[in-house]
Protein backbone atom coordinates (compact mmCIF):
# COMPACT_ATOMS: atom_id res chain seq x y z
CA UNK A 1 0.00 0.00 0.00
CA UNK A 2 1.92 3.08 -1.17
CA UNK A 3 1.22 6.35 0.88
CA UNK A 4 0.28 8.09 -1.54
CA UNK A 5 -2.80 6.19 -3.02
CA UNK A 6 -3.91 4.49 0.17
CA UNK A 7 -7.10 3.89 -0.64
CA UNK A 8 -6.42 2.10 -4.51
CA UNK A 9 -4.70 -1.09 -3.07
CA UNK A 10 -7.53 -2.49 -1.42
CA UNK A 11 -9.63 -5.89 -3.09
CA UNK A 12 -12.70 -3.49 -3.75
CA UNK A 13 -10.46 -1.07 -6.13
CA UNK A 14 -10.16 -2.78 -9.29
CA UNK A 15 -13.16 -4.59 -9.41
CA UNK A 16 -14.84 -5.52 -12.74
CA UNK A 17 -18.51 -3.93 -11.75
CA UNK A 18 -20.83 -6.09 -11.90
CA UNK A 19 -23.88 -5.86 -14.13
CA UNK A 20 -26.49 -8.76 -13.06
CA UNK A 21 -29.57 -8.55 -14.78
CA UNK A 22 -28.64 -4.74 -16.29
CA UNK A 23 -28.09 -3.14 -12.65
CA UNK A 24 -24.81 -2.13 -12.20
CA UNK A 25 -22.63 -2.05 -8.95
CA UNK A 26 -19.07 -0.22 -9.55
CA UNK A 27 -16.48 -0.55 -7.02
CA UNK A 28 -14.28 2.91 -5.48
CA UNK A 29 -11.98 2.73 -9.07
CA UNK A 30 -14.81 2.71 -11.23
CA UNK A 31 -16.15 5.41 -9.01
CA UNK A 32 -13.49 7.86 -8.70
CA UNK A 33 -13.56 7.82 -12.63
CA UNK A 34 -17.31 8.47 -12.66
CA UNK A 35 -16.80 11.31 -10.28
CA UNK A 36 -13.79 13.28 -12.73
CA UNK A 37 -15.77 12.04 -15.44
CA UNK A 38 -18.53 14.57 -13.92
CA UNK A 39 -15.92 17.07 -12.82
CA UNK A 40 -15.87 17.78 -16.49
CA UNK A 41 -18.90 17.63 -17.59
CA UNK A 42 -20.16 19.75 -14.63
CA UNK A 43 -17.35 22.29 -15.23
CA UNK A 44 -18.59 22.61 -18.65
CA UNK A 45 -21.95 23.14 -17.21
CA UNK A 46 -20.68 25.76 -14.83
CA UNK A 47 -18.90 27.48 -18.19
CA UNK A 48 -22.52 28.13 -19.94
CA UNK A 49 -24.00 29.44 -16.73
CA UNK A 50 -26.20 26.02 -15.80
CA UNK A 51 -27.71 25.80 -12.59
CA UNK A 52 -27.35 22.76 -10.69
CA UNK A 53 -30.53 21.44 -10.03
CA UNK A 54 -31.44 18.02 -8.41
CA UNK A 55 -34.85 16.47 -9.12
CA UNK A 56 -37.15 14.00 -7.41
CA UNK A 57 -36.20 10.05 -7.78
CA UNK A 58 -39.48 9.37 -8.94
CA UNK A 59 -42.19 11.02 -11.78
CA UNK A 60 -45.69 11.37 -11.39
CA UNK A 61 -47.40 9.60 -14.20
CA UNK A 62 -50.09 12.47 -14.61
CA UNK A 63 -46.91 14.77 -15.63
CA UNK A 64 -45.76 12.03 -17.96
CA UNK A 65 -49.16 12.20 -20.18
CA UNK A 66 -48.57 16.11 -19.99
CA UNK A 67 -45.54 14.92 -22.23
CA UNK A 68 -46.91 12.12 -24.23
CA UNK A 69 -44.74 9.81 -22.73
CA UNK A 70 -46.43 6.84 -22.56
CA UNK A 71 -47.33 7.46 -26.33
CA UNK A 72 -44.21 7.73 -27.34
CA UNK A 73 -42.09 5.46 -25.16
CA UNK A 74 -44.53 2.69 -24.06
CA UNK A 75 -41.31 -0.16 -24.41
CA UNK A 76 -39.43 1.91 -22.11
CA UNK A 77 -41.11 2.41 -19.12
CA UNK A 78 -40.59 1.70 -15.47
CA UNK A 79 -43.72 1.86 -13.07
CA UNK A 80 -43.55 2.19 -9.46
CA UNK A 81 -46.42 0.41 -7.36
CA UNK A 82 -46.86 -0.50 -3.66
CA UNK A 83 -48.29 -3.46 -2.09
CA UNK A 84 -52.06 -3.13 -1.64
CA UNK A 85 -53.13 -3.04 1.56
CA UNK A 86 -55.19 -6.27 1.23
CA UNK A 87 -52.25 -8.11 0.20
CA UNK A 88 -49.65 -6.33 2.49
CA UNK A 89 -50.50 -8.50 5.36
CA UNK A 90 -49.90 -11.78 3.70
CA UNK A 91 -45.97 -10.09 2.78
CA UNK A 92 -45.53 -9.13 6.55
CA UNK A 93 -46.04 -12.79 7.51
CA UNK A 94 -43.42 -14.65 5.20
CA UNK A 95 -45.79 -14.76 2.61
CA UNK A 96 -44.74 -15.35 -1.12
CA UNK A 97 -40.76 -15.16 -1.81
CA UNK A 98 -41.24 -14.99 -5.80
CA UNK A 99 -39.17 -13.33 -7.94
CA UNK A 100 -41.81 -11.09 -8.93
CA UNK A 101 -45.01 -9.79 -7.40
CA UNK A 102 -48.12 -10.62 -8.89
CA UNK A 103 -49.80 -7.45 -10.35
CA UNK A 104 -52.80 -7.96 -8.34
CA UNK A 105 -50.61 -7.51 -5.09
CA UNK A 106 -50.03 -4.08 -6.75
CA UNK A 107 -51.40 -0.64 -6.18
CA UNK A 108 -52.17 1.36 -9.47
CA UNK A 109 -49.13 2.88 -10.51
CA UNK A 110 -49.25 6.90 -10.20
CA UNK A 111 -45.54 6.92 -10.59
CA UNK A 112 -42.63 6.53 -12.68
CA UNK A 113 -38.62 5.87 -12.67
CA UNK A 114 -37.46 8.60 -15.02
CA UNK A 115 -36.16 7.67 -18.25
CA UNK A 116 -34.25 10.47 -18.80
CA UNK A 117 -32.88 13.25 -16.66
CA UNK A 118 -34.29 16.22 -17.98
CA UNK A 119 -38.15 15.74 -18.05
CA UNK A 120 -37.83 17.42 -14.86
CA UNK A 121 -36.74 20.40 -15.91
CA UNK A 122 -39.54 21.21 -18.07
CA UNK A 123 -42.01 20.11 -15.67
CA UNK A 124 -40.72 22.56 -13.25
CA UNK A 125 -40.67 25.45 -15.61
CA UNK A 126 -44.02 24.91 -16.61
CA UNK A 127 -45.98 28.27 -16.97
CA UNK A 128 -42.89 30.37 -16.97
CA UNK A 129 -41.53 33.08 -18.96
CA UNK A 130 -38.04 33.34 -19.20
CA UNK A 131 -37.96 37.20 -19.60
CA UNK A 132 -33.92 36.38 -19.22
CA UNK A 133 -32.31 34.99 -22.02
CA UNK A 134 -32.35 31.58 -22.17
CA UNK A 135 -32.45 29.33 -18.98
CA UNK A 136 -29.63 26.67 -18.56
CA UNK A 137 -29.85 23.72 -16.14
CA UNK A 138 -27.50 20.62 -15.36
CA UNK A 139 -28.96 17.73 -13.29
CA UNK A 140 -27.51 14.22 -12.86
CA UNK A 141 -30.17 11.23 -12.46
CA UNK A 142 -30.50 7.20 -12.41
CA UNK A 143 -32.29 6.54 -14.99
CA UNK A 144 -34.52 3.28 -15.79
CA UNK A 145 -35.39 1.61 -19.43
CA UNK A 146 -36.88 -1.40 -19.70
CA UNK A 147 -35.00 -3.27 -22.71
CA UNK A 148 -34.93 -6.17 -24.84
CA UNK A 149 -31.77 -7.40 -23.31
CA UNK A 150 -28.46 -6.09 -21.12
CA UNK A 151 -25.08 -5.66 -21.89
CA UNK A 152 -22.59 -5.02 -19.14
CA UNK A 153 -22.37 -1.16 -18.43
CA UNK A 154 -22.74 -0.31 -22.21
CA UNK A 155 -26.83 -1.39 -22.03
CA UNK A 156 -27.94 -0.99 -18.43
CA UNK A 157 -31.82 -1.48 -16.81
CA UNK A 158 -30.96 1.69 -14.33
CA UNK A 159 -27.82 4.17 -15.30
CA UNK A 160 -26.71 7.20 -14.82
CA UNK A 161 -27.66 10.26 -16.99
CA UNK A 162 -25.28 13.62 -16.50
CA UNK A 163 -27.59 16.51 -18.83
CA UNK A 164 -26.90 20.08 -19.70
CA UNK A 165 -30.33 21.89 -20.95
CA UNK A 166 -31.33 25.06 -21.94
CA UNK A 167 -34.37 26.48 -22.76
CA UNK A 168 -34.94 29.49 -24.77
CA UNK A 169 -35.74 30.85 -28.16
CA UNK A 170 -34.38 28.38 -31.22
CA UNK A 171 -31.56 30.29 -32.09
CA UNK A 172 -29.96 30.33 -28.09
CA UNK A 173 -31.25 26.26 -28.12
CA UNK A 174 -29.10 25.55 -31.71
CA UNK A 175 -26.06 27.57 -30.53
CA UNK A 176 -26.20 25.18 -27.45
CA UNK A 177 -26.14 22.44 -29.39
CA UNK A 178 -23.61 23.77 -31.72
CA UNK A 179 -21.37 24.55 -28.53
CA UNK A 180 -21.44 21.77 -27.09
CA UNK A 181 -21.33 19.66 -30.67
CA UNK A 182 -17.70 21.51 -30.76
CA UNK A 183 -16.35 21.27 -26.76
CA UNK A 184 -17.39 17.39 -26.82
CA UNK A 185 -15.47 16.63 -30.19
CA UNK A 186 -12.69 18.58 -29.46
CA UNK A 187 -12.41 17.04 -25.73
CA UNK A 188 -12.92 13.31 -26.95
CA UNK A 189 -10.06 14.39 -29.78
CA UNK A 190 -8.11 15.28 -27.12
CA UNK A 191 -8.83 12.28 -25.02
CA UNK A 192 -8.12 10.49 -27.73
CA UNK A 193 -11.06 8.24 -27.36
CA UNK A 194 -12.05 7.37 -31.20
CA UNK A 195 -16.03 8.66 -32.09
CA UNK A 196 -18.45 9.47 -34.31
CA UNK A 197 -21.15 11.89 -34.50
CA UNK A 198 -24.29 9.89 -35.82
CA UNK A 199 -27.62 11.56 -36.82
CA UNK A 200 -29.96 8.79 -34.21
CA UNK A 201 -33.66 7.96 -35.76
CA UNK A 202 -36.54 7.76 -34.48
CA UNK A 203 -37.48 4.16 -33.87
CA UNK A 204 -40.75 3.73 -34.69
CA UNK A 205 -39.58 3.76 -38.15
CA UNK A 206 -37.79 1.28 -39.97
CA UNK A 207 -37.80 0.83 -43.20
CA UNK A 208 -34.55 1.69 -44.32
CA UNK A 209 -35.01 4.59 -47.54
CA UNK A 210 -37.96 6.02 -44.94
CA UNK A 211 -35.03 5.98 -42.02
CA UNK A 212 -32.67 8.28 -44.14
CA UNK A 213 -35.86 10.37 -45.23
CA UNK A 214 -36.59 10.64 -41.59
CA UNK A 215 -33.46 12.23 -40.50
CA UNK A 216 -32.79 14.67 -42.96
CA UNK A 217 -36.73 15.42 -42.77
CA UNK A 218 -36.56 15.44 -38.71
CA UNK A 219 -33.24 15.90 -37.09
CA UNK A 220 -33.52 15.83 -33.28
CA UNK A 221 -30.74 13.74 -32.27
CA UNK A 222 -27.01 13.42 -32.81
CA UNK A 223 -25.23 10.73 -30.82
CA UNK A 224 -21.34 10.41 -30.01
CA UNK A 225 -20.59 6.78 -30.96
CA UNK A 226 -17.89 4.87 -29.81
CA UNK A 227 -16.94 1.17 -31.26
CA UNK A 228 -19.46 1.94 -34.11
CA UNK A 229 -22.67 1.25 -31.40
CA UNK A 230 -22.01 2.59 -28.40
CA UNK A 231 -24.05 6.20 -27.69
CA UNK A 232 -21.83 7.47 -25.39
CA UNK A 233 -23.25 11.59 -25.05
CA UNK A 234 -25.90 12.64 -27.19
CA UNK A 235 -27.43 16.37 -28.92
CA UNK A 236 -31.57 16.42 -28.63
CA UNK A 237 -33.07 19.65 -30.17
CA UNK A 238 -36.98 18.86 -29.38
CA UNK A 239 -37.81 22.30 -31.18
CA UNK A 240 -40.84 23.73 -28.68
CA UNK A 241 -42.50 20.68 -27.89
CA UNK A 242 -41.74 20.69 -24.01
CA UNK A 243 -42.46 24.30 -24.64
CA UNK A 244 -45.49 24.06 -25.63
CA UNK A 245 -46.66 20.74 -23.40
CA UNK A 246 -45.85 23.27 -20.43
CA UNK A 247 -46.31 26.60 -21.19
CA UNK A 248 -42.87 27.86 -21.06
CA UNK A 249 -42.32 30.98 -22.63
CA UNK A 250 -39.66 33.36 -24.51
CA UNK A 251 -39.99 37.28 -23.31
CA UNK A 252 -42.18 37.55 -27.06
CA UNK A 253 -44.34 35.56 -25.50
CA UNK A 254 -44.01 32.45 -28.01
CA UNK A 255 -43.57 28.61 -26.67
CA UNK A 256 -39.76 27.92 -26.31
CA UNK A 257 -37.31 25.92 -27.69
CA UNK A 258 -35.59 23.33 -25.52
CA UNK A 259 -32.62 21.04 -25.99
CA UNK A 260 -30.40 18.99 -23.70
CA UNK A 261 -26.85 17.40 -23.89
CA UNK A 262 -26.76 13.93 -22.66
CA UNK A 263 -24.10 11.86 -20.89
CA UNK A 264 -24.14 8.01 -20.06
CA UNK A 265 -21.77 7.99 -17.45
CA UNK A 266 -21.56 4.06 -17.01
CA UNK A 267 -21.36 4.01 -21.06
CA UNK A 268 -18.10 6.35 -20.51
CA UNK A 269 -16.71 4.11 -18.10
CA UNK A 270 -17.35 1.20 -20.56
CA UNK A 271 -15.67 2.95 -23.74
CA UNK A 272 -12.59 4.27 -21.78
CA UNK A 273 -12.04 0.72 -20.47
CA UNK A 274 -12.32 -0.70 -23.35
CA UNK A 275 -10.41 1.34 -25.23
CA UNK A 276 -7.02 2.43 -23.48
CA UNK A 277 -6.89 -1.01 -21.34
CA UNK A 278 -5.75 1.36 -18.31
CA UNK A 279 -6.82 0.61 -14.38
CA UNK A 280 -9.93 3.22 -13.33
CA UNK A 281 -7.29 5.73 -11.51
CA UNK A 282 -4.89 5.68 -14.37
CA UNK A 283 -8.22 6.55 -16.64
CA UNK A 284 -9.24 9.13 -14.32
CA UNK A 285 -5.75 10.98 -14.37
CA UNK A 286 -6.02 11.02 -18.26
CA UNK A 287 -9.85 12.42 -18.04
CA UNK A 288 -8.43 14.88 -16.07
CA UNK A 289 -5.33 15.59 -18.04
CA UNK A 290 -7.65 16.50 -21.16
CA UNK A 291 -10.09 18.59 -19.50
CA UNK A 292 -7.45 21.12 -18.30
CA UNK A 293 -6.65 24.27 -20.40
CA UNK B 1 -62.16 17.69 -59.44
CA UNK B 2 -61.14 14.70 -57.57
CA UNK B 3 -57.81 15.93 -57.03
CA UNK B 4 -58.52 19.22 -55.50
CA UNK B 5 -60.89 17.31 -52.92
CA UNK B 6 -57.47 15.09 -51.80
CA UNK B 7 -55.63 18.29 -51.85
CA UNK B 8 -58.05 19.58 -49.51
CA UNK B 9 -58.55 16.40 -47.51
CA UNK B 10 -54.89 16.57 -47.07
CA UNK B 11 -55.10 20.37 -45.50
CA UNK B 12 -57.48 19.34 -43.48
CA UNK B 13 -55.26 16.22 -42.00
CA UNK B 14 -52.58 18.55 -41.29
CA UNK B 15 -54.90 21.02 -39.27
CA UNK B 16 -56.07 18.64 -37.22
CA UNK B 17 -52.39 18.32 -36.05
CA UNK B 18 -52.26 22.05 -34.71
CA UNK B 19 -56.19 23.02 -33.52
CA UNK B 20 -54.89 26.19 -32.52
CA UNK B 21 -54.89 26.99 -36.42
CA UNK B 22 -57.45 27.79 -39.06
CA UNK B 23 -55.65 27.74 -41.94
CA UNK B 24 -51.44 27.12 -43.03
CA UNK B 25 -49.35 29.42 -44.88
CA UNK B 26 -48.87 27.77 -47.90
CA UNK B 27 -44.59 28.05 -47.63
CA UNK B 28 -44.63 27.82 -43.92
CA UNK B 29 -42.05 25.52 -42.62
CA UNK B 30 -44.37 22.43 -41.65
CA UNK B 31 -41.48 20.60 -39.57
CA UNK B 32 -40.18 24.07 -38.46
CA UNK B 33 -43.56 24.44 -37.03
CA UNK B 34 -44.34 20.68 -35.73
CA UNK B 35 -47.71 20.40 -37.83
CA UNK B 36 -45.36 17.73 -39.02
CA UNK B 37 -43.45 15.39 -36.63
CA UNK B 38 -41.59 12.17 -36.58
CA UNK B 39 -44.48 10.42 -35.13
CA UNK B 40 -47.17 11.64 -37.72
CA UNK B 41 -44.87 11.22 -40.45
CA UNK B 42 -45.88 7.90 -41.09
CA UNK B 43 -49.84 8.32 -40.57
CA UNK B 44 -49.21 11.28 -42.94
CA UNK B 45 -47.72 9.34 -45.73
CA UNK B 46 -50.74 7.01 -45.41
CA UNK B 47 -53.24 9.79 -46.03
CA UNK B 48 -51.28 11.47 -48.88
CA UNK B 49 -51.41 7.85 -50.42
CA UNK B 50 -55.22 7.79 -49.66
CA UNK B 51 -55.68 11.22 -51.43
CA UNK B 52 -53.09 10.75 -54.27
CA UNK B 53 -53.95 7.24 -54.96
CA UNK B 54 -50.59 6.48 -55.83
CA UNK B 55 -47.82 4.57 -53.28
CA UNK B 56 -45.32 7.09 -51.95
CA UNK B 57 -41.78 5.14 -52.74
CA UNK B 58 -39.10 6.39 -50.23
CA UNK B 59 -36.56 6.37 -52.68
CA UNK B 60 -38.31 8.83 -55.02
CA UNK B 61 -39.04 11.59 -52.35
CA UNK B 62 -36.93 13.82 -51.02
CA UNK B 63 -37.38 15.82 -47.25
CA UNK B 64 -38.29 18.95 -49.51
CA UNK B 65 -41.22 17.42 -51.09
CA UNK B 66 -42.64 17.17 -47.45
CA UNK B 67 -41.65 20.81 -45.79
CA UNK B 68 -44.73 23.10 -47.07
CA UNK B 69 -47.74 22.82 -48.62
CA UNK B 70 -46.80 23.93 -51.69
CA UNK B 71 -43.94 22.04 -51.90
CA UNK B 72 -46.55 18.95 -51.15
CA UNK B 73 -49.49 20.33 -53.44
CA UNK B 74 -46.42 20.39 -56.60
CA UNK B 75 -44.82 16.94 -55.85
CA UNK B 76 -48.22 14.81 -55.23
CA UNK B 77 -50.61 16.96 -56.59
CA UNK B 78 -48.58 17.68 -59.67
CA UNK B 79 -50.03 21.78 -59.17
CA UNK B 80 -47.91 24.97 -59.77
CA UNK B 81 -48.76 27.06 -57.07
Amino acid sequence: MSPSSPVSAGPEAGRTPSTRGGLATLGPGALRLRATLEGVFTGWAAEVGADAVQYPPLMRVEDLHRLDYFQNFPQLAILGAALTEEAAPEYATGGPREASLPAGHLTEASYALPSAACYNVYLDLAGRTLTEGPHKVTTVATCFRRETHYDALRRLLGFSMREIVCVGTKDEVLAHLELFRKKITGYLSELGLPVEIEAATDPFFDASAGRALMAQLFPVKEEFVFDGSLAIGSLNFHRNFFGERCEIRTADGEPAFTGCVAFGLERWISALTSHFGLTEDELADRVLAAGRP
Amino acid sequence: MSTVTGFDAVIQYLLTKRPDLTSIDPDLDLVENRILDSLGFVNFLYVLEEQTGEEILMENVTPSDFRTINSIRKRFFHESE
